[in-house]
């Protein structure tokens, strides 16, 4: 990958990741309901997650703009993105049609097969980042 | 400092904001002073962050409507697809849930239609959002 590709590819992602982020920070309860409709939660780790897992992203989104902490955003927000793909299959296998709420209540027209395909995208590019920037 | 190390510091900053946001909002005084929906068959879009339950949203608008755009997490069902939505909202709600239905604006009746029906089959409880899709848009715009 040429530096210039990187750098778009950077810049791609700390703008996906931290608006997504933003967007849900401003509206925690919205995005607890969305974690809530998830098999298996219950109100207080819905809630809980609600107000971490956007700051999480928020915050690994704009560290991959300092070089030195490129490397640990990127470890953060594939594991993010995992997680976020995991819980839409268990979803998808249940039959609900809840969406992720990836992008809080902008994202409220999206298919949860839409997101699923999104954050696969997601992961592949953030995966050839971190093995570009790993040392050797 | 290697990545895990940074990865960790990154992650506690997250907790730090997140727990400070909670703080700031208030959350921990307001959970005690619980909406009681037991009676309520409608409740108003500041009193839903007051219910004991998060809340499972039912999008009873158009599908052209709902695929415009719907809060988070809704779930569509109107009476011409019932049988499809049905499944799906009874995959995702758990038992005293609160459900609440929600239509265009104040004027509208098809949630309260959804909502009735809801009951019927067994569930509960069974809200409508006052304002509806317009009383949402108005606070997250």
């Amino acid at each position: 990958m040429s530096l210039g590709l990187y750098r778009v590819a950077i810049a791609v992602l700390t703008a996906i990741f931290s608006l997504s982020g933003a967007l849900k920070v401003v509206d925690p309860l919205a995005f607890a309901a969305v974690i809530d409709g998830f098999p298996g939660m219950g109100r207080t780790a819905s809630v809980a997650l609600a107000y971490y897992l956007p700051w999480l992203e928020l915050i690994s989104g704009c560290a991959l703009l300092l070089a030195p902490w490129r490397r640990g955003g990127l470890l953060l927000l594939a594991t993010l993105t995992v997680l976020f793909s995991g819980a839409l299959v268990l979803n998808l296998l249940v039959g609900s049609s809840s969406d992720c709420g990836c992008f809080g209540a902008a994202d409220s027209g999206t298919s949860p097969l839409v997101s699923l395909f999104r954050n696969i995208a997601l992961l592949g590019l953030t995966i050839l980042l971190l093995r570009r920037d790993l040392p050797r | 400092m290697n990545p895990i190390r940074h990865a960790a510091v990154i992650a506690c900053l997250a907790a730090l904001s997140a727990a400070l946001q909670f703080l700031s909002l208030g959350m921990g005084s307001e959970l005690p002073d619980h909406i009681h929906y037991d009676a309520q068959t409608e409740i108003s879009i500041r009193d839903v962050a007051n219910l004991e339950s998060l809340p499972l949203w039912v999008d009873a608008r158009s599908r052209t409507d709902y695929d415009r755009g719907h809060i988070p997490g809704a779930i569509h069902i109107d009476h011409g697809a019932w049988d499809v939505g049905l499944p799906q909202l009874l995959a995702s709600w758990k038992p005293n849930r609160p459900i609440i239905v929600y239509c265009s604006s104040e004027e509208c009746e098809a949630s309260k239609g959804i909502a009735e029906r809801l009951r019927e089959g067994g569930l509960e409880p069974v809200m409508t959002l006052r304002g509806g899709w317009a009383a949402w848009v108005e606070v997250h715009p």
